[in-house]
């Protein structure tokens, strides 16, 4: 039989679609010239002393604390601690809510017994709980922790659910056609096409947990980042608040453009599938 | 030799929905044999497609019953293969697990790759075994999907209006494949479609469908030999029958 593509679409050799590589330095560049404009702007108004460098300290004299707070090791101490508890909430959360969000998946007595309550604690914002969770595990680590479970225990437990209860119909059935045994079938039709729903609620989770930690930190922590910004204010040092802040922003970012990448790497058909060009 | 594999035996199919009862089947009855090449033709809502999936053991009648070589079909089974409409292709495996699916538990690693290799090789897919499914255009999808039905190795070929969702350069293109494919490897094959140019083009007989409730109102034989052409006259002579005949 001879080899043609039809005449459909053009032929592209199915590797040059993958790697469709697009300008990453013209994106990147205009991503950076706004905020690039702005520091521009900001460090010309302070210097031309149009804003009072109490408020607003000039983004010079910000970098300079920066620089200082990584030399001494304060930054990078306050840092670690964040994520250390970052670390230890959404090991918890992952441990609980995928198990208990494919139990629910797959079993509506769960669903009806329990997702209402769920539905009306996911409306209590973390930060709401913390005295609480002060007054029942103490102000050291544990309450913390607790938070950080909190906030990213809804989205990887509701996207887990949604992940087992949306496997295509048409894909079971044709792993039925072709005689998949029932352990193939979780391999090879369930547990990928949750993955990509478990893979969004992580990443919603992660950015949830950051905010919270951070919001937890503020109200009664010694280390963390959140704990600089209250250093910052209680020393009024506004330099040392924006530094704290800046870096929340950025580890941030961090944090979810390495689960980005992991999740491309671990299912490059996803956004295809996604988009509903699937096949 | 002309041995029954295929012996649908008077089988009925009532579905129960929200507005009542639906007869998709009533009463029907006929006969497949090995090697042969039959179509299913019939509009939509003809239970054309019902029938096909009793076939393949994905429904069951509500009465009568079916023969695979004289046993009876009471699921999927690895002597029939089916290939859907959509190419419902697995988007996290690339093009070789795909075609591997139904075979990669079962059979031993070498032997395995040699039934890949030669399935690809036949629907002309091996330079691109390593795609994902999003990467093909829709008529190479729907190739990967014959690929994954072969490597099953099954006896007879179930096939739901393959072609349908493709443009018209495609479907004919993979018509002729298709029609190699037959030639080459000998399978029973039934095609369940609605286009009477392709079950002319193809088939050895045709059973004509008629919807509401679906029974087969005839059966027609395609004494044209092959390789067929849509121009000639006892082609459109066929074709002008047939279309009567689902007219009336």
């Amino acid at each position: 039989m001879p080899l043609h593509d039809e005449n459909s679409r053009p032929a592209y050799p199915p590797m040059l679609i993958r790697n469709k590589n697009p300008n990453y330095l013209t994106t990147g560049l205009k991503g950076i010239a706004f905020p690039l404009f702005v520091i521009v702007f900001w460090e010309l108004a302070s210097r031309a002393g149009v804003v009072n460098a109490y408020f607003l300290p000039a983004p010079s004299r910000i970098y300079e604390t920066f620089v200082d707070m990584l030399r001494n090791g304060l930054l990078a101490r306050h840092l670690l601690a964040s994520i250390v508890r970052l670390t230890y909430g959404f090991l918890i959360t992952v441990f609980f809510a995928v198990p208990m969000g494919i139990l629910a998946g797959k079993t509506r007595t769960f669903r009806l017994w329990v997702s209402p309550m769920l539905s009306f604690l996911q409306q209590i914002p973390p930060i709401a709980w913390i005295p609480i969770f002060i007054l029942w595990l103490g102000i050291e680590e544990a309450s913390k922790i607790a938070v950080i479970v909190y906030a990213s225990f809804f989205p990887v437990f509701l996207n887990t659910i949604q992940g087992v209860t949306s496997v295509d119909p048409k894909l079971v059935e044709t792993g039925r056609a072709y005689m998949l045994s029932p352990l193939e079938m979780i391999r090879k039709v369930y547990i990928p096409s949750a993955m990509m729903f478990i893979f969004v609620g992580l990443r919603l989770g992660l950015s949830n947990c950051w905010r919270a930690l951070v919001g937890a930190e503020l109200i009664a922590a010694s280390t963390g980042i959140g704990s600089l910004i209250i250093e910052g204010r209680q020393l009024a040092q506004p330099d040392k608040i924006f530094v704290a802040v800046l870096t929340i922003g950025l580890a941030g970012l961090c944090i979810d453009t390495g689960l980005k990448y992991l999740e491309n790497r671990l299912m490059p058909w996803e956004k295809a599938y996604q988009s509903g060009e699937q096949r | 030799m002309n041995r029954r594999l295929v012996e649908v035996g008077a089988i009925a199919k009532t579905f129960y929905s929200d507005w009542g009862k639906v007869e998709a089947l009533k009463k029907i009855s006929f006969c497949c044999s090995k090697s042969e090449f039959v179509s299913i033709l019939g509009p939509s809502g003809c239970g054309k497609t019902t029938l096909l999936r009793i076939i393949a053991g994905l429904e069951e009648p509500s009465s009568g019953e079916v023969l695979f070589a004289g046993n009876e079909i009471k699921g999927p089974g690895p002597e029939r293969a089916v290939v859907f409409q959509e190419p419902r292709l697995f988007p996290w495996l690339t093009v070789e697990e795909n075609a591997s699916l139904g075979i990669s538990g079962k059979k031993r690693r070498s032997d395995l790759e040699k039934i890949v290799n030669r399935t690809l090789d036949l629907v002309g897919l091996t330079p691109f075994r390593k795609a994902y499914p999003h990467e093909l255009s829709g008529g190479m999808a729907q190739r990967a999907a014959i690929a994954r039905a072969l490597a099953f190795e099954p006896e007879a070929l179930l096939l739901d209006e393959p072609f349908s969702a493709l443009d018209a350069q495609t479907r004919t293109r993979l018509q002729e494949e298709l029609m190699d494919l037959w030639r080459k490897t000998e399978k029973t094959i039934i095609l369940v479609t609605h286009d009477i140019e392709e079950a002319l083009m193809l088939s050895q007989r045709i059973l004509i469908m008629s919807p509401s409730p679906g029974t087969v109102k005839e059966t027609v034989e395609v004494p044209i030999s092959y390789p067929r052409r849509r121009d000639s006259s006892e082609f459109i002579h066929l074709k002008k029958y047939i279309l009567g005949r689902i007219i009336s």
